[in-house]
């Protein structure tokens, strides 16, 4: 399924999920979420970016220039105290969302 | 915080390409490592990662500034554009520059008296202190009513008292105002020279920059000079700054100290101040004109205090806006003009750059992304627009003033002092505003059809334009002269008015009697004017002749019962022989009837009509009665009526039709009429010497009569003057814009021509084809441009019926009607002719 098909704000939600377990860079962020969900879910890097940008610019990660494994300059981006409010926030969100289509289905 | 991250964001846009490569990198390093070969690794991550290009574009629309840079290049491009149809860009920029002109000079005008705060220490929180009732209205108090204003420390920071005075000079007028101690200090005035007024002051003044200039040419000795006011020299201690000007209507030349108040206003039995004050911080005027009520309803009842803002040179209220909508509306219309103008070239150019569009829209352009390169381009024109109007406004400002010092009366001129006409801030942010308006209306509708997708002619390939008759197009050039027409109307109308007020006869002498009116006049100085030389007579009015319009006061003519109204004047005997007046039957007063106070009137014939009609109204008396609310006669008792005059034009232009006039003998009129042998400017400076040297506490001001008529006449020649200048403007408009759309549809239909041409249609048939659309066109305009004209013109004459200043007129409307008809047709001769010599060969070859 590609990203954007997505629920809008469900892919920032999947990125900043993400980066609550560590910090991590664009590339490492894209391979964990096509790991985790077994594939299902490709972040094509054209949604990948202007996410990342824009949880950056409301503060909710910070990023810093470093050095990948693999010895490239990447920009690594960390999670911060706003970012966590705003994930359980959106967490909450997205569940009543979930059972409300649910009550829908089952009907 | 965001807006930080967004600007440091945007900065950093080359290190996001940075990022993505790695990215795209380490994408290849992993299938590499799963044992693809290299190329295949990179097309992989090729594909995986998607096109840099539109990732990058993609992150950036996240930062949102991506408006910026779109327009940004946006702008470059309608630059080079523009380079490259400098014709294009050359007419649109002096079109629409035009009318903003025209905005921007209203606009510094407004600016100058109403929005532009006076240079002084904190302008709104100072207020003149009035008082007024239902039908008075009190703006000097008495010395001791400022002091105690000033005194009330709660609500006033600090109060000044002020009084205005007015002396003529021989050849220079000056104004002047008495001012407390305290003002200078009070407006935070700066000196360029000397000082200001200090305790223990006598005979001084401070000079205004201006006066300093054109009265003592900048003479920096002109400390210890003395000034001769009134009989009495004062001495000149200190020159304002440049920018200080005090704060009332208009500038003042120079500052005294109130003091000498009595030596400017003689007359006047106690010394009466006009008080402005400073509301002490964070009190408000509602609050300040409460703690007042009290002190008001001391002096009278009914008195409420009123605070009055002098912040600016005038205030703002519904009734300047009211007065001056003709000429709003008329510069409106010319702006619209240059906007339907520039409207049309763009309609034109949007068609001619079809295929451009075309291709544009077919390789996926966004429809909306389209309207906004060609809205930058209209920008970028609008920009150089706005440069242009506000160059041409400050030269039509300068042009205007000087224009009006050389035709409008001197007299008239010497007591015109204006505020500076300087732009400041204000009016280059309505250039710039106004500019931007202007351009986006005009460029919006043509931006939309321009765009307008046709993707069946696209696809086939034709990229051509073809012509399309566009009723878009036709009603803006109709407009355009339906503008033209009303406006040359105006102008032609307001032109032979102003004829006609010239040359009506008044039915009195209008050259060669000199009026001096003023206060400590004395019999000594009657009789010695009488005694002079170049004076013929000397007669005294209540109310000069074109001065105003004549009062009225309540009578019961003989034969009837209730009062009515009747204007009359006060005269002396010799009034009509002065003035010229035909005596139409019996006879006029005698020296001994005006002195003794008899009871004798004349009437004017129209008077005598009205009272008695068809009867001899020599005998009839005439009872005058005693009102409240209009002027009371002297005499007490019937009066009767011993000669007629015939009708005179008394009041000037605003007169109506009302030539009836009441004229009672007496010699306390406040005017004196001299009549004067010979020239009689040459009179009048004679007399002014003379008053100078013999009376010179005898505070007068003297004017021939000619002078006062001709100011009364005067703003309707400059209205018309206005109102032709705006119609020429409009009609040049109009021509080229019809000259453009001629052109531009002979261009269009040029195949179309070749082919009748070849069939074998006759030159001036082709001609006829373009002429007849571009009369057609015409014709419509000046029909309903000549209907508005008539309707608003019977609007106006309904309105103004009292004072009957139009008349209509319908040969002036014939004019405009006219003139824009011949300047429509003229303007299709050149394309039309144009058509004729186009060459079917070449024509039909090319496509």
């Amino acid at each position: 399924m590609e990203t954007n098909e997505l629920l809008p704000g469900t892919l920032e939600m999947l990125v900043l999920k993400t980066l609550s377990r560590n910090p991590n860079h664009g590339y490492g962020i894209a391979q964990h979420i096509r790991e985790v969900s077994e594939e299902a879910l490709k972040i094509g890097e054209g949604s990948l970016y202007p996410a990342l940008q824009r949880i950056l610019v409301n503060g909710w990660v910070e990023a810093e220039w470093g050095v990948s494994e693999t010895n490239r300059k990447v920009r690594i981006y960390k999670l911060t105290a706003a970012g966590k409010k705003r994930l359980a926030s959106e967490r909450r969100t997205f569940n009543s969302m979930i059972l409300a289509i649910g009550k829908v289905l089952e009907a | 915080m965001k807006v930080w991250n967004k600007i440091r964001g945007w900065a950093g846009q080359d290190e996001l390409a940075v990022e993505m490569r790695a990215h795209r990198a380490m994408i290849e390093d992993r299938l590499r490592s799963e044992g693809m070969s290299a190329d295949d690794a990179r097309n992989q991550a090729t594909r995986e990662f998607g096109p840099l290009a539109t990732a990058i574009e993609g992150s950036r629309e996240g930062w949102g500034f991506a408006w910026v840079e779109a327009l940004w290049s946006d702008a470059r491009f309608a630059c080079r554009a523009l380079a490259r149809d400098k014709t294009f860009a050359a007419t649109a920029v002096l079109t629409l520059g035009a009318g903003l002109a025209l905005a921007s000079v209203a606009f510094t005008l407004f600016n100058a008296y109403v929005l532009r705060p006076f240079a002084v220490l904190d302008p709104d929180s100072l207020y003149a202190v009035k008082f007024k009732a239902k039908d008075t209205s009190v703006s000097t108090h008495p010395w001791r009513v400022f002091e105690d204003l000033r005194a009330k420390k709660e609500i006033f920071a600090d109060a000044y008292a002020s009084r205005a005075v007015f002396v003529s000079g021989i050849d220079r007028h000056w104004n002047g105002t008495l001012v407390s101690r305290n003002y200078f200090r009070m407006l935070g005035a700066r000196a360029r020279m000397g000082r200001f007024l200090e305790p223990g002051d006598g005979n001084v003044v401070v000079l205004s920059h201006d006066a300093w200039q054109s009265a003592f040419a900048a003479d920096p000795g002109v400390l210890g000079k003395t000034l001769t006011l009134h009989g009495q020299k004062f001495e000149v201690i200190g020159v304002a700054a440049r920018e200080f000007s005090g704060i009332e209507e208009a500038p003042a030349d120079f500052w005294g100290p109130i003091e000498k108040l009595p030596v400017f206003r003689g007359e006047e039995r106690e010394l009466l101040v006009e008080v402005i004050a400073r509301l002490e911080e964070r009190v408000t005027k509602v609050r300040a004109e409460s703690t007042l009520a009290p002190m008001a309803a001391a002096i009278q009842t009914d008195l409420r205090p009123l605070l009055e803002s002098r912040a600016t040179a005038m205030n703002f209220s519904p009734m300047i806006l009211l007065v001056f909508s003709p000429v709003l509306v008329a510069l409106g219309l010319v702006l619209t003009t240059c906007c339907a103008n520039v409207a049309n070239m763009l309609l034109a150019r949007g068609l001619a750059r079809q295929r451009e569009i075309g291709i544009r829209l077919s390789v996926g352009a966004g429809r909306w992304r389209l309207i906004r390169q060609l809205l930058t381009e209209a920008l970028v024109i609008s920009v150089l627009a706005g440069v242009v109007g506000m160059g041409l406004s400050q030269l039509a400002l300068e042009g205007g003033q000087r224009l009006f010092f050389a035709t409008a009366p001197v007299e008239f001129t010497k007591m015109v002092r204006l505020y500076s006409l300087q732009p400041d801030y204000r009016v280059f942010l309505f250039a710039l505003g106004a500019a931007a308006v202007a351009a986006m209306g005009a460029a919006l509708v043509p931006a939309l059809q321009a765009t307008r997708p046709n993707l069946t002619a696209a696809l086939r390939g034709e990229f051509g334009g073809a012509f399309r008759a566009s009723r878009l197009r036709d009603a803006m050039v109709v407009l355009q002269v339906v503008v033209c027409t009303v406006l040359l109307s105006c102008g032609a109308l307001l032109y032979r008015r102003a004829a006609v007020f010239q040359t009506q006869d008044t039915g009195m002498r209008t050259t060669g009697v000199l009026s001096i009116t003023g206060s400590g006049r004395t019999p000594e100085f009657v009789r010695e004017l009488r005694a002079r030389p170049d004076v013929v007579d000397v007669a005294t009015v209540l109310n000069a002749p074109w001065h105003s319009r004549l009062w009225e006061t309540m009578v019961i003519p003989e034969g009837r019962q209730t009062a009515i109204p009747a204007r009359h004047n006060l005269v002396s005997a010799n009034y009509f022989q002065v003035m010229g007046i035909a005596l139409a039957a019996g006879r006029v007063f005698t020296e001994e009837e005006t002195r003794a106070g008899g009871a004798v009137a004349v009437v004017s014939q129209s008077m005598a009509r009205a009272f008695w009609p068809g009867e001899d109204p020599i005998g009839k008396t005439i009872r005058p009665v005693e009102t409240k609310e209009l002027e009371n006669l002297p005499v007490r008792g019937d009066m009767r009526v011993i000669g007629v005059v015939k009708d005179v034009l008394h009041g000037g232009i605003f007169e109506g039709s009302d030539h009836t006039c009441l004229y009672v003998p007496s010699e306390r009129g406040g005017f004196l009429l001299a009549q004067v042998r010979g020239d009689e400017d040459a009179g009048l400076l004679r007399l002014r010497h003379w008053m100078l040297e013999r009376y010179p506490l005898f505070e007068a001001e003297t004017l021939t009569l000619s002078t006062v008529r001709n100011s009364t006449i005067y703003p309707f020649r400059a209205a018309a003057w206005f109102g032709w200048i705006l119609g020429l403007l409009a009609m040049t408009l109009t021509v080229s814009g019809m000259y453009g759309v001629m052109s531009y549809l002979v261009n269009q239909r040029s195949k179309e021509i070749g082919i009748r041409m070849a069939l074998g249609s006759s030159p001036s048939g082709v001609v006829g084809l373009v002429m007849k659309r571009s009369i057609w066109l015409a014709g419509i305009g000046i029909v309903v441009g000549g209907g508005m004209g008539a309707i608003a013109l019977r609007v106006i004459i309904v309105l103004s019926a009292e004072v009957r200043i139009v008349e209509w007129d319908a040969p002036a409307l014939f004019t405009g009607v006219a003139i824009a008809g011949v300047a429509g047709v003229l303007a299709a001769l050149g394309p039309s002719s144009r058509a004729a010599r186009v060459d079917p060969n070449t024509v039909l070859r090319a496509d």
